[in-house]
């Protein structure tokens, strides 16, 4: 055995050694996954012998190692600020929906909304204990579990980055960016689908390649995009899967699946289905069930996804996990074979994935602690399953349709749980879907065309739907189904209008519909008070009430894809992009825009299609970019608030601070950027965009792909594109509204937490320079101060390389205001700098003197300045 | 191991007795099961069937253990006829509790053995001779060592983490000088002026290498640019001679070695492949897999793939004849499969739930599987059964 003295020296060798002795290839995608406090375990003799009785109901409190402190500390992210934000609602709360409560509902999907007056009926289901709303906790929960649940939800909000382990290679940059809809534990927008990949070879293997086969979009490395591997030939699209009920899906016993499968078909009623597994266990979990235990659910994606690594939970904390996950007690019963057969029988959680994974990006292993862990599995595990409403006669003739189309063949209404039926409407097994759906990836046994039965319950706030996306509602996933569920989409599609509402109404009384969000608004959020993030900067009119939360709501709804999304896409909303730490906000590192260009001896081209290098597109592959660049850099998404203010800076204030001809390099000057219309540009981070009338076109082209309108003088924007929808895809109302959303939202207020040592800081922000090009001469009607003079200047060290944009340079960026700093990390143009501090210290050029007078000031000093910056 | 066929969907799920011990766990009380003879229609629920077992044998409760006696497994077993109850025939050999992980064992056959394994950053050589097992004191510091094969008891070689090699020479274990540094996971000597190492680092590393070494030096092979993508790691190596050689590797990689040059093949397996052994040039068998088992078979002609199974990962291979591969896997899995249809002809019981990395028979007529942890600290086993005709 080791001792202590070497162990420091031990543990980093043993990760690694443990690592590569397993080899990490068990991380396949979306799903499997793969331990802390970097000391070795504490014990080979789990404490726990097989209970009596394997009742899966008692709640494990033993009081037992390790101690379960709390950790975390919450990050303001979209769910949790969004809920001060409004909508109209289209029906009541109470009332499930068919309808929206926006625009954009897609053609051919409307059915009639149950009339208020029906009176429900009694729920058989609703009495089980298991429900709740969308996000809650079981109500079987004890008061120890709760505490868990709740530092494991603050965990799923928490923001990555790179000090924290973040990468190297990365596509979101916490779980909830993936989970989020319509609240932490859901899905979430198209935005957030990813890819995965593999290499097909010549003798029919399909190797994962990306990371364990996913494709990261961005990388912490130079340029900032994960480039695609070169043996890539096969790829397929993912949207994220809702995590709410998980847990009693994972408390299910393996042979209350297993007694569904009818891999034959030997009852030749058309519908096979059959059972995947992960290392001999019944999978459940992910769209191929390729996955057997929650742990390894969330481990796998963490370090696929978020580049964290992590090591499995030890014996002892699977022990106190709110669904039984710990391992026998080998050496107790050594000899007996049972154990295996009784894990199988109901403890199939002890099959997560053993091998700690590990990265080499300079942050010691595991970046995710393992009692973090243990609270984002508990979080999971705990999940209440969707409360379904109270049927009504449309919903519950509905039920009666789903039975006679043969939908419940694989949706079977509830599988037997050892709390009593889990009404998921899924049989968790591998149906075949055709080639309509097929997408070739291959996973345990499930084959190119096999898919599990999702379940249902919740279905109704979690759109859009199928393994892909592909489908806008409902209405188009019952008609996209294919292989053995053709026979029931047919006499789906047979049926009338009113009688195919009934269905809809049915799914959507499964739970959810009271949570449902065009976008994360949640219903009838009200419109914050004038002043305050994500309100308005002035009172406003009755009629600006009205134009100001409609712009809200086309600001923050999800497009679908048959609303003429795409074909290439990096948001699928604005809000997609600007929702921190409020919607208008800003962007975290993993909706980064990048641009990419070539570069040959200083002269920068274009590509054709422009410099935006989309994360997305609507054909199942990562959109093309041209091959022959040798340029990348990512955009960071800085918020909008304040930006009516901005627009209305007269172009002669501006001007009067330029000083474009100044030949000393490391001296401030400050360029305009005046755009070939002639026109001063003042938006973006190389100053292009002169209004937001422009920037709203712009971004609904070159981000959402959606289609303008042709408006007076306005020059910005896509009028067509290639997809089915006709052009243009936004109304001229929803761009006026949008534009006039954004034109209102007030800027941030200066807070004033140690008025001293701001009021100290105020005076070195002017001494060492950095009012030079953050100037202080533009004062709001509010009195707010945006600290930029909107100019163009060369920050970057010589050498560094960048994008051209019209008349602004290579390393010319404009200066950012500084106004709600604190709030909006990451920061610089192309988001690396994850600290105000570590911003500073990566201005160069211009600002070269300014920083190193900052590096010179003593610690205080340091120290009072930053807080002035942090306070704005 | 007695089974109960579900009737829906003609399932057979598993009741065990064994130990003493009768398990029927958590059936769901509308479950229909078919009882009696294997191809009679004789249709009970759940709750049907305990009520026939209680009144077989009274003292057995549904849904959790009893302890019982022989006669109330007579009685199970009548309920169940047709369906034989197999022994636990493994036993536990070596519990290397203490010593670390057992990753492999060869022998000459005269019922000696030698076994390598150990902790990550202390590697460890057994003998076992007579029943008895001895750790040696090597004098030397080793890391973890993963493989071990021989051409006589005085000419053994070991594989192990940071590219070490080390010889017996039949009276001491020396490390010799490797080009490598990444770890040895597979070696496999045809002569003693013949021997191949293979390796790499799975997760870090980017080439994986095989070594050869002519009775003075080891060197690298020469192998071609692997086509498949992934393949940092070549994990066993294993021959029928000097001039038909195969290493198995990552994502499913095979090379094969004619005497003359190293060949990549292409097997069909996508996953990692962990084990190879055979008989000779036309009974190869491959086995491998994380999530789910993998098993291939090479008859001098094709290669042909096991549908995909139920069965986790496995690691290790052993056969001496051609109709029946000893195969060892992930959680415990021994099976005896048969390499010409690829069918499971059984699977044991054994009494770990380790992870079993190899399996090697000693012509004295036993069958040792060496398992670990691989979690820390590290822990091992080393099992053992005779060898039947039928094996």
């Amino acid at each position: 055995m080791m001792t202590s003295g070497v162990s420091t020296i031990r543990n980093c060798r043993l990760s690694r050694t443990l690592v590569s002795l397993l080899a990490v290839s068990v991380l396949v995608a979306n799903g499997c996954g793969d331990d802390d406090d970097g000391e070795p375990r504490a014990t080979a003799t789990p404490t726990h012998a097989i209970p009596a009785t394997p009742t899966l109901t008692s709640t494990r409190t033993s009081t037992a190692t390790p101690s379960l402190t709390s950790t975390t500390t919450a990050t303001a992210t979209a769910t949790a600020t969004l809920v001060s934000i409004d909508t109209p609602p289209a029906t009541a709360s109470s009332t499930p929906t068919h309808t929206p409560p926006n625009t954009f509902t897609p053609t051919g999907t409307s059915v009639p909304t149950p009339s208020p007056s029906e009176t429900p009926t009694a729920s058989p289901t609703a009495e089980l204990g298991i429900f709740g709303d969308l996000g809650d906790p079981l109500p079987q929960a004890s008061a120890e579990q709760l505490a868990t649940f709740e530092r494991g939800r603050q965990i799923a909000s928490r923001v990555f980055n790179k000090e924290d382990g973040l990468g190297p290679d990365f596509n979101v940059v916490s779980c909830n960016a993936c989970h989020e809809k319509p609240v932490a534990g859901g899905s979430a927008g198209h935005y957030r689908d990813f890819l995965l990949v593999r290499a097909v070879l010549e003798d029919g293997s399909s190797i994962p390649v990306g990371v364990n086969g996913v494709q990261p979009q961005f990388t912490l490395g130079p340029g900032g995009r994960r480039p695609t591997d070169p043996s890539t030939n096969l790829e397929a699209t993912r949207n994220p899967i809702p995590f709410f009920g998980v847990g009693l899906l994972a408390e299910l016993p393996e042979f209350e699946i297993l007694r569904h499968e009818d891999p034959d078909d030997a009852d030749e009623d058309g519908i096979s289905g059959r059972a995947n597994y992960d290392r001999g266990f019944v999978g459940r979990f992910g769209r191929k069930a390729q996955t057997v235990s929650i742990e390894g659910f969330i481990r796998g994606p963490l370090f696929n996804h978020l580049g964290l690594t992590t090591d499995p939970l030890t014996d002892e904390m699977k022990a106190l996990l709110p669904v039984p996950s710990a391992p026998f007690d080998d050496s107790a019963n050594l000899l007996s074979p049972l154990t295996e057969f009784f894990v199988k029988a109901a403890y199939a959680q002890v099959a997560a994935p053993e091998e700690p994974t590990v990265d080499e990006d300079g942050v010691p292993d595991p970046e995710l602690s393992s009692q973090d862990l243990f609270d984002l599995v508990s979080f999971a595990m705990l999940l209440a399953a969707p409360r379904p409403d109270p049927p009504t006669v449309l919903s519950e003739a509905g039920a009666q349709r789903f039975a006679d189309l043969g939908c419940a063949a694989c949706h079977i209404p509830a599988l037997e749980g050892p709390r009593g039926p889990v009404p998921a409407y899924s049989d968790l097994l591998l149906h075949d879907m055709g080639e309509e759906l097929a997408d070739h990836m291959e996973m345990g046994l499930a084959g190119g065309a096999e898919f599990r039965t999702q379940p249902l319950w919740g279905v109704a706030a979690v759109a859009p739907y199928l393994h892909d996306g592909r489908a806008d509602t409902l209405d188009d996933a019952i008609r996209l189904h294919g292989g053995e569920s053709a026979a029931s989409r047919d006499a789906y599609a047979d049926l009338d209008q009113e009688a195919q509402a009934e269905v809809i109404a049915f799914l959507e009384s499964l739970g959810g519909a009271n949570q449902r969000s065009n976008g994360l608004l949640p219903p009838n959020a009200p419109i914050p008070q004038v002043g305050v993030l994500a309100g308005p900067d002035r009172a406003l009119t009755a009629e600006e009430v009205l134009l100001f939360d409609r712009g809200r709501a086309v600001f923050d709804r999800d497009l679908p894809i048959g609303g003429g999304m795409g074909p290439t896409f990096n948001g699928d909303s604005c809000r997609a992009c600007h929702f921190l730490p409020v919607i208008g906000g800003a962007g975290p590192a993993d909706v980064d825009v990048i641009r990419h260009g070539r570069l040959d001896n200083g002269l920068f081209t274009a590509p054709e299609r422009g410099t935006i290098a989309p994360r997305h597109s609507t054909a199942n592959a990562r959109p093309s970019i041209d091959e022959t660049a040798n340029v990348f850099e990512t955009r960071q998404t800085p918020p909008l608030f304040g930006l009516g203010f901005l627009e209305s800076i007269p172009a002669a204030d501006i001007l009067a601070n330029e000083d474009c001809d100044n030949p000393d390099p490391e001296a401030v000057s400050g360029c305009a950027h005046i755009l070939t219309s002639g026109e001063l540009g003042r938006l973006g981070w190389k100053a292009n965009v002169p209004s937001l009338a422009e920037f709203a076109r712009d971004a609904m082209s070159n981000e959402l792909g959606i289609t303008v309108p042709d408006v007076g003088d306005l020059s910005f924007g896509t009028l067509q594109d290639a997809d089915a929808s006709p052009d243009p895809e936004i109304t001229e109302g929803d761009l006026d509204a949008l534009v006039f959303f954004m034109q209102r939202l007030a800027p941030p207020k200066r807070r004033n937490q140690d008025s001293e040592a701001e009021a100290a800081g105020e005076v070195l922000f002017e001494a060492v320079g950095c009012s030079d090009c953050h100037v202080t001469d533009f004062v709001s009607p509010s009195g707010a101060v945006p600290y930029t003079d909107l100019l163009l200047h060369q920050v970057a060290p010589d050498g560094d390389v960048g994008i051209v944009d019209g008349g602004a340079a290579l390393l010319e960026i404009r200066t950012p205001p500084l106004w709600g700093l604190s709030l909006t990390p990451p920061y610089m143009h192309d988001g690396r700098a994850f600290t105000v501090e570590e911003a500073i210290a990566r201005h160069e050029g211009e600002a070269t003197r300014s920083r190193l007078q900052f590096e010179m000031l003593t610690d205080e000093d340091r120290g009072n300045l930053l807080a002035f910056i942090e306070s704005l | 191991m007695n089974r109960i066929r579900d009737c829906k969907p003609w399932r057979w799920m598993r009741v065990l007795v064994l130990g003493g011990v009768a398990w029927i766990a958590c059936l769901p009380a509308a479950a229909q099961f078919c009882v009696g003879d294997c191809n009679a229609d004789r249709r009970v629920t759940a709750n049907e069937l305990v009520s026939i077992l209680r009144s077989e044998c009274p003292s057995l409760a549904a849904e959790q253990e009893q302890t019982i006696g022989a006669e109330i497994e007579s009685a199970i077993a009548n309920v169940f006829g047709g369906c034989a109850t197999l022994p636990v025939d493994w036993e536990v050999a070596f519990d290397a509790s203490e010593t670390g992980y057992m990753m492999s064992g060869w022998g000459i056959g005269d019922g000696s053995l030698w076994v390598v394994g150990g902790q990550l950053l202390d590697g460890a050589i057994l003998r076992y001779e007579l029943g008895r097992w001895t750790q040696l004191e090597l004098g030397f510091e080793v890391p973890l060592l993963n493989w071990v094969h021989g051409v006589s008891d005085a000419d053994v070689f070991a594989g192990g983490n940071d590219g070490k090699i080390l010889h017996f020479d039949g009276e001491s274990w020396t490390e010799q000088e490797t080009p490598v540094v990444d770890p040895v996971w597979g070696i496999w000597a045809v002569a003693p002026d013949d021997v191949w190492a293979v390796g790499g680092e799975p997760v870090f590393g980017t080439t994986p290498f095989v070594l050869h070494y002519d009775g003075r030096r080891w060197s690298h092979a020469p192998i071609p640019t692997i086509q498949r993508p992934g393949v940092a790691a070549f994990f066993k190596v294993w021959a029928s001679g000097a001039e038909d050689v195969y290493a198995v590797g990552q994502n499913g990689v095979v090379l094969h070695w004619d005497g003359a040059t190293f060949t990549e093949l292409g097997v069909g397996i996508s996953q990692d492949l962990i084990g190879i052994w055979g008989t000779g040039p036309t009974d190869i068998t491959v086995v491998g897999g994380r999530g789910t088992a993998e098993i291939a078979h090479y008859d001098g002609t094709s290669w042909t793939r096991a549908p995909a199974s139920s069965l986790g990962g496995l690691n290790g291979v052993w056969t001496r004849r051609g109709d029946v591969v000893h195969v060892v896997g992930v959680r415990g899995t021994a099976l005896r499969v048969d390499p010409q249809t690829l069918e499971i002809l059984g699977q044991d019981p054994v009494p770990t739930t380790l992870e079993l990395h190899a399996i090697f028979g000693d012509e004295s007529g036993h069958i040792l599987a060496f398992g670990a942890n691989f979690s820390i600290p590290e822990q091992g086993v080393v099992l053992i059964r005779e060898l039947s005709d039928d094996d």
